[in-house]
């Protein structure tokens, strides 16, 4: 994490100068993030710097600046490092025996260490440290002494003095860094006193990826953390889980961006300063409620002390796909379809033997299109010891692959940091502002019955209708009557429809430093999203059934504000070994929403775009709710000698979502760490850490809706109204009875969890592995019951009717190795989860879902003893190649040989539902990422992989696309099944389908795993030398390809699409594809 | 923590309700709503029980291509399939809300015993009404006559199917008397007492009890109903709700505020030459049947060209397309089957979707049905008096006389499907209830087989039930599927 002190720091010094102390600061402010805080006297005393030209580390610069005096450092979350001089604790004691020890320090590379810590370990209050030259000597009281030698960003090294007078030591760097910190919830903490399961991303790897979507960027980075994408529209939002699925309710992660509750999609990944993942309870039970689902923590960008520092990041792209669909063109529709209406004994449609009069239309070609996608962003930071600020702007633009689909954002986020009182009270405001505009199609990404995807309809368009038609007034086509209304092209370009939704966010921090260690910090934060959604339709007319006669609108506005409040009081002290932390919080949040939206029918005129011109049925609508939170917790962490590590957690939270006797749920954790290797006995040369972690803990879920515990009635809307009265347009009248259960009991769900890990380090942290297994079981679980119909009642009420189990593993390694030109980097994360459903309803119902369209061609089903959506399918085995087989099959009477054979599995001589088979499920037995990224001289290479394996993918656009009774069809068609073609492995097209061949069936389900080079990127930094008299720090040019290539056997578009939901999670029903792309890009500082 | 008390401003409660008579009358309103279907969604009405309903009947063959409810017409249908589960769905929709009127009006302040009792009447009649498709559908069903919170109590037993029968009288009777005369003005279309009476006569109808069925459609006769002049005004929408009318599915064409409670009848049966859709087609056997339904001159009747469009110089259908009517014989060369349905297929809105009611019940029905007890009941000529009323005003030359067995087998494969063709819930039920009785000539599978019905082979026993929901008997495992599913 870039939070932590790097030691890989380089300063550059352009010539032999010599400087001040703050002249020193000065310089490294310049080319670095960090900061520096002190008292102004402090270095008034302070010798100068002499420094060679050339490069230099960050440390060794600091130490030997530092080396006249002893100094505590402490580094601050946001990159300041606080310097205060110790005490002379440093004594020269005269001691009965004394023996004078001579020698020199240095690293590896023999480059001496000037201001090292040499001491004695039996006395430590005796000690020296090394000089300009890294030499150092001291008296020691014996031979038996040792001698403790330290230097910030080393590892510490021991020796024993024996008979020696002369002791040179080397000390090898720390690759971990041992002051790296991590963020938690409320505040950061040491990774070395990290006992939960926690994740920090690298930040710098996933903002090579050029997204707009922070979600899209962390897809494969950590271990635990799955990122599904479900369409690949410009601007859609992926769905991020933590450890699989943990209920059948909502399973979103909780978001804290800047300490305050937020939504993802709304921040430019350019932004970020650092990102944790909160997996496990321990972690997560600070922030209780909510949290069952694993928290993403985010912070932003914040200014560094110094002179103004700009950094500019640009790049553009193209992008396209290339895996189509490969749909008949018309004489192949032709053929298939004659051979259909003749395979059943059918007249064919008079339009298939009228060939040439038509069209040979490439819909899909009409339809798509190569996309170009830019992205700029600009920072701007500085500041001084008392005020420092970050602004930034940024501005996203992607034109969609498909028509009218385009996608832009602007964001900009101004984050300010005050210091007063000298550095006792800090004041942190941050405030952004993003706006996001949406072009775009719908698409059926929702769980339940299925809407039909924009896609299918594109491919299933026959050929035969033309596209465009110059002679019409708007430039589209109207296809002969004989083919049928529509022309989607026409219809989705004419279709003016947009979203554009602004977001505000604003939050302010102050922290008041009580007295040493007590630290007082209150929070507000307000996310502010407006969004206006308008939906225009101009007239046209292709078709009987596609006509707009009139121009119509629809518009929507909604509001939603949320704010959070949190106080906390923060203390942290060192006794000695005993490190304690304690953290006591309050904090309120509201959110509410309001909708207000409108239609007309048919507007005045084609160019009107306002509701007032409407002219036609008019209607309106809207919404309102408000829900709230009220928390109290604390959190009490002990460190006992760097050993021992013990943190404990409790939140109590209530909820306006539950009636009074339920608003309160109370959630707890406890974990446990041991670092083995600071352990005196444990003396390994390999293994320079080693600490095995624990943690249980119960975390709390309300993401239901507001007021449900009320015995509701449901009132108006197509379910309940009717006409009465007289002629055909009588009006409607409003209906309303109760179409719900009243649910009084309705409380919290529950979570817990149990971690058990390990963290381990090989040759000095160069190679660390981690590993985490867990399970949790999730009670009370808030789920839609489904009750019998016989109740009258068809919305399923939502009870604590469920309970889950959920276990899982994590497993990540990352290497490290450099010299003077090369050096590499290579981390891979791999995990998995499993789930199992153990109580679901009042009497352990099933759900039914994945639908392939409207209530209709069920793929999945839940029930109590498996996993959450698992595919239930009958089992194709092949096809029939005589009539004797079908009759020796004896189970399908309308089959005939090119039919699919279905296995009645129970053998009770009839193909029925009792036959259908559980098929594995939509969620991978594991996933993985793999980044490896070089430098070479003033080259870097990084390549990230990434890929899932274990899931099977329902082809929804296949078995929809296998139909010769719909419209156009796929070209696989031409090699269908026939008595002189019966090597195949397609059925025989036939009109009708008699044998129900696109019965949901394991036929159409697939192996959807792959392996993919997700980002390939080459850049190149320009020297200094070149860079000359530019005003011009660094500059950095950088090729990227994305999606270059994917392993996989899945036949549809693409495995990693369509497995957002949980019910319908791997369910392809025709998606937005996801792109190739190539970008060029920079990177300048000024 | 008055801050985590947030005030409902969202939605109505059983606190706020059922405090007018405002609210007994939307209570009202929603029972009604179920005959939509339970999701009030016009596509769950036409396309899953509309169909589910007609499919196996030999009046029709469906468009192969379009898979609603095609299993069911080819006999191949799993207990999954969604048509049943929407009949089921809806009818215990409709149950569960007359059943919530019937517990909480009682106990209502602002209403008048006069309105109490009408509006548990209309509930009383909708309830029956619900039973009426459980019973004839799937037979062995749960009888849920209280409305239930508690969940323990949500999952109840089937009864005998005499059970059924038995509650569907009880409630019709006790409406009958209660239920209004007409509705009329804004409340145009709301059950009345003749609709009660209709609907106990054909309840007794498919029950055999011939007697009863004959006084009790003597009733509906006394009343004020007449034919319509012109047939084909039955399904254009100029007559809604008119004289020959008991008892209608209301639809609307009234879009404002944002409603949409239209059919899509015409949308359904049009040919995609003229815009439509085309899920199903009258069978080749009720063609055939109708070119035997003749008047004077020898010609087709009236009732048949409004019925079918077909290979005929008279024929003659509304094309969206042109919007106008088009002669068969001009359309031939674009049609895509060589005949099609016509009933509710005119145009009256933009999209083809419309206002037009659909019949339950109208009196021609009440006429045949009347006729058919009489028949049954030994009075083959009055029989014959009241079937001939039905035939003339289709210009259709009247029967002479002849036997009761003729009769009877005229009014089951010609009277009754030539009247009634494509009519909702009817023909298939005819054949249900023909072959459950004692006076059954021949199983349906004869029946579809002689009349040509694709798939008939495939007919077994279980496919005159509907099977119980599979999603229904995963969640309540006292149910027992009905035999042979």
């Amino acid at each position: 994490t870039k939070i932590g002190f790097s030691q890989d720091k380089k300063i550059v010094v352009d010539r032999d100068q010599e400087l001040s102390v703050e002249q020193v600061f000065d310089l490294i402010r310049q080319q670095t993030d960090y900061s520096f805080i002190y008292r102004s006297d402090l270095f008034s005393e302070a010798p100068r710097v002499k420094v060679k030209k050339g490069e230099t580390r960050i440390n060794r610069l600091l130490q030997k600046t530092l080396s006249f005096a002893d100094f505590e450092y402490e580094l601050s979350p946001d990159g300041a490092i606080l310097l205060i001089k110790k005490e002379k604790q440093v004594k020269r004691k005269k001691e009965k025996v004394q023996q004078e020890i001579t020698g020199t320090v240095t690293d590896t590379n023999g480059t001496p260490l000037p201001g090292a810590s040499v001491l004695i370990k039996e006395n430590t209050t005796v000690g020296t440290q090394t000089d300009f030259d890294g030499n150092y000597s001291i008296m020691v009281p014996g031979f038996e002494s040792t001698l403790v030698f330290s230097y910030l960003g080393f590892t510490t090294k021991e020796v024993v003095v024996g008979d020696q007078t002369t002791i040179n030591v080397t000390l090898d760097e720390d690759a971990q860094g041992l002051e790296e910190v991590i963020l938690v919830g409320f505040g950061t903490q040491r990774k070395a006193e990290v006992t939960a399961a926690i994740s920090s991303v690298d930040i710098e790897e996933i903002q090579k990826i050029p997204t707009a979507d922070v979600a899209t960027s962390l897809q494969g980075q950590v271990a635990g953390l799955n990122v599904a994408i479900a369409t690949g529209a410009p601007g859609s939002e992926p769905i991020i889980r933590i450890r699989g699925l943990g209920t059948i309710g909502n399973n979103n992660p909780l978001v804290v961006i800047d300490g305050i509750p937020g939504e993802l999609s709304y921040i430019n990944p350019s932004d970020i300063e650092d990102i944790s993942i909160l997996r496990d309870a321990s972690a997560a039970t600070i922030y209780g409620s909510r949290a069952s689902n694993g928290v993403v923590i985010v912070t932003t960008k914040r200014g560094r002390t110094g002179d103004p520092r700009v950094t500019i990041g640009s790049y553009a792209s193209t992008q396209w796909f290339s895996n189509g669909v490969d749909v008949a063109n018309r004489s192949q529709h032709d053929q298939i379809k004659l051979e259909a209406f003749n395979n059943a004994g059918e007249a064919p449609a008079p339009y298939l033997t009228s060939g040439a009069q038509y069209a040979d239309s490439d819909w899909v070609g009409a339809y798509i299109d190569n996309a170009f996608e830019q992205k700029h962003d600009i920072g701007i930071s500085g500041g001084t010891e008392n005020m420092k600020y970050s602004f930034s702007a940024g501005y996203f633009e992607n034109t969609g692959t498909v028509v009218n689909t385009d996608f832009n954002r602007l964001s900009t986020r101004l984050n300010l940091d005050f210091n007063l009182l000298e550095g006792r009270l800090k004041i942190a405001p941050g405030v952004s502002y993003t706006r996001e505009t949406t072009g775009g199609i719908f698409e059926p990404t929702e769980e339940g019955n299925a809407s039909f995807s924009p896609f299918l309809q594109i491919y299933q368009t026959l050929p035969h209708k033309a596209i465009f038609d110059s002679n019409s007034l708007n430039g589209f086509a109207t296809p002969p009557s004989e083919l049928g209304s529509g022309n989607p092209v026409g219809e989705t370009q004419l279709n003016d429809r947009t979203d554009e939704d602004d977001y505000l966010q604003f939050n302010v921090a102050a922290t008041l430093k009580l007295f040493d260690g007590l630290d007082y910090r209150f929070q507000y934060g307000a996310n502010i999203e407006n969004t206006h959604f308008a939906n225009f339709l101009p007239t046209y007319n292709f078709g009987p059934q596609a006509v707009n006669e009139n121009p119509s609108l629809s518009e929507l506005r909604t509001r939603s504000n949320e704010w959070t409040l949190n106080n906390t009081l923060n203390y942290r002290k060192s006794f000695g070994k005993h490190d304690i932390e304690v953290l006591l919080g309050i904090s309120r949040e509201k959110s509410e929403f309001r909708s207000a939206g409108g239609s007309n029918n048919e507007l005045a005129s084609d160019q009107l775009r306002g509701l007032s011109a409407g002219i036609g049925d008019e209607s309106s609508f809207g919404f309102n709710s408000t829900s709230t939170l009220q928390s109290y917790f604390g959190r009490l962490s002990y460190d006992l000698d760097d050993k021992y590590y013990i943190q404990g957690s409790v939140r109590r939270d209530g909820s306006s979502r539950f009636a009074s006797t339920n608003k309160y749920g109370n959630f707890y954790s406890i974990s446990l760490g041991w670092a083995v290797h600071n352990e005196s006995f444990f003396n390994s040369e390999l293994i320079s850490q080693l600490k095995p972690r624990f943690s249980y803990g119960t975390l709390g879920n309300q993401l239901i809706g507001d007021h449900l515990f009320l015995a509701r009635i449901g009132s108006g809307g197509q379910q309940l109204n009717y006409p009465f009265g007289a002629g055909q347009s009588q009006p409607v009248i409003v209906g309303a009875i109760a179409t719900s259960l009243p649910t009084p009991d309705i409380q919290w769900e529950e979570t817990a969890t149990t971690n058990i890990g390990v963290d381990l380090g090989l040759l000095q942290n160069q190679l660390k592995f981690s590993f985490d297994y867990f399970t949790s079981e999730t009670t009370d679980m808030l789920v839609n019951v489904p009750i019998p119909a016989t109740s009258g009642i068809t919305s399923f009420p939502l009870t604590n009717g469920g309970n889950l189990e959920n276990k899982g593993w994590e497993f990540s390694a990352s290497y490290n190795n450099s010299n003077n030109d090369f050096s590499y980097s290579v981390s891979a994360n791999i995990s998995g989860s499993t789930n199992e459903v153990t109580k679901l309803g009042i009497a352990d119902e099933a759900f039914t879902d994945g639908f392939i369209e409207f209530n209709n061609f069920p793929t999945t089903r839940t029930e109590v003893g498996g996993e959450i959506g698992r595919f239930y399918l009958f089992e194709a085995d092949g096809i029939f190649q005589t009539q004797a087989e079908v009759d020796a099959h004896g189970v399908q009477p309308n089959a005939a040989p090119g039919d699919l054979r279905f296995v009645d599995t129970n053998g009770d001589g009839a193909l029925d539902d009792d036959d259908k088979q559980f098929m594995g499920s939509g969620l991978p037995d594991f996933e993985y990422g793999i980044n490896f990224s070089a430098n070479y001289k003033n080259f870097d290479l990084s390549l990230f992989f990434q890929g899932t394996h274990g899931n099977n993918i329902y082809n929804g656009v296949r078995m929809w696309l296998y139909r010769t009774d719909r419209q156009n069809m796929s070209a696989d068609l031409l090699n269908a099944w026939s008595p002189s073609n019966t090597g195949s492995n397609i059925p025989r097209n036939v009109f009708g389908d008699p044998n129900n061949n696109i019965r949901p069936s394991s036929y159409f389900l697939e192996d959807g795993s792959y392996f993919r080079l997700r980002n390939l990127q080459v850049g190149y930094t320009f020297p200094q030398n070149i860079m000359g008299n530019l005003p011009v720090d660094n500059l950095r040019l950088y090729v990227t390809a994305t999606n270059l290539f994917t392993i996989t056997d899945y036949s549809g578009f693409d495995p990693a699409l369509g497995n957002g939901g949980t019910f319908n999670r791997g369910v392809d029903r025709g998606f937005y594809p996801l792109s190739k792309s190539l970008i060029l890009g920079l990177n300048l500082t000024l | 923590d008055d801050f985590i008390e947030v005030e409902n401003r969202e939605v109505l409660t059983e606190s706020s309700f059922w405090q007018t008579e405002d609210h007994a009358l939307q209570a009202l309103t929603a029972t009604y709503a179920a005959l939509h279907s339970s999701s009030g969604s016009k596509w769950a009405f036409f396309e899953e029980i509309y169909t589910a309903m007609a499919y196996k009947a030999d009046e029709m063959v469906n468009n192969t291509a379009e898979t609603y409810s095609r299993s069911l017409a080819s006999f191949t249908n799993t207990t999954e399939e969604s048509g049943p589960f929407n009949i089921w769905r809806s009818a215990y929709a409709g149950i569960g809300r007359a059943n919530q009127i019937l517990l909480q009006v009682p106990n209502m302040e602002a209403l008048s015993q006069e309105s109490k009792d009408v509006i548990m009447a209309e509930a009383k009649f909708l309830r029956a009404y619900y039973y009426f498709w459980l019973v004839t559908g799937f037979e062995n069903v749960p009888l849920v006559t209280s409305y239930e919170v508690d969940p323990d109590n949500l999952f109840p037993n089937q009864v005998t199917p005499a059970e059924i029968w038995a509650q569907i009288e009880t409630d019709l009777t006790e409406a009958e008397g209660a239920m209004l005369v007409e509705h009329s003005g804004e409340w145009l279309g709301r059950a009345t007492q003749g609709a009660a009476k209709a609907l106990l006569g054909k309840a007794y109808l498919f029950q055999e009890k011939w007697a009863q069925a004959e006084t009790k459609l003597a009733e509906v006769l006394a009343m004020d109903y007449a034919l319509l002049e012109n047939y084909e005004d039955n399904f254009n929408g100029s007559a809604e709700n008119g004289s020959e009318s008991v008892f209608e599915i209301q639809f609307t064409g009234d879009r404002s505020n944002g409603n949409d409670e239209r059919q899509v009848f015409n949308f359904e049966v049009s040919p995609y030459a003229f815009g439509g859709w085309e899920l199903f087609y009258p069978s080749q056997w009720l063609v055939d049947e109708m070119r035997t339904d003749l008047n004077t001159e020898g010609d087709p009747s009236d009732r048949v060209y409004a019925s079918i469009f077909f290979d005929d110089p008279g024929s003659e259908m509304y094309s969206r397309d042109i919007d106008d009517n088009v002669a068969y014989t001009d359309a031939a060369g674009d049609l895509n089957h060589p005949k099609y349905f016509k009933k509710y297929s005119f145009n009256e809105d933009t999209n083809f979707y419309n206002g037009t009611n659909i019949s339950i019940i109208r009196f021609a029905d009440v006429l045949l049905m009347y006729a058919e007890a009489l028949n049954e009941n030994g009075k083959t000529d009055e029989a014959i008096i009241e079937i001939n009323k039905v035939r003339e005003r289709g210009g259709a030359v009247p029967l002479a006389a002849m036997s009761q067995s003729d009769l009877r087998t005229q009014i089951r494969h010609h009277e009754r499907p030539v009247e009634l063709s494509m009519e909702f819930g009817i023909r298939w039920f005819d054949l249900y209830r023909w072959q459950r009785g004692s006076t059954a000539t021949e199983s349906i599978k004869t029946t579809l087989e002689d009349h040509g019905k694709p798939f008939a082979e495939n007919f077994q026993d279980k496919h005159i039930l509907y099977p119980i929901p599979l999603q229904e008997i995963n969640i309540n495992e006292n149910l027992d599927q009905n035999p042979g599913w």
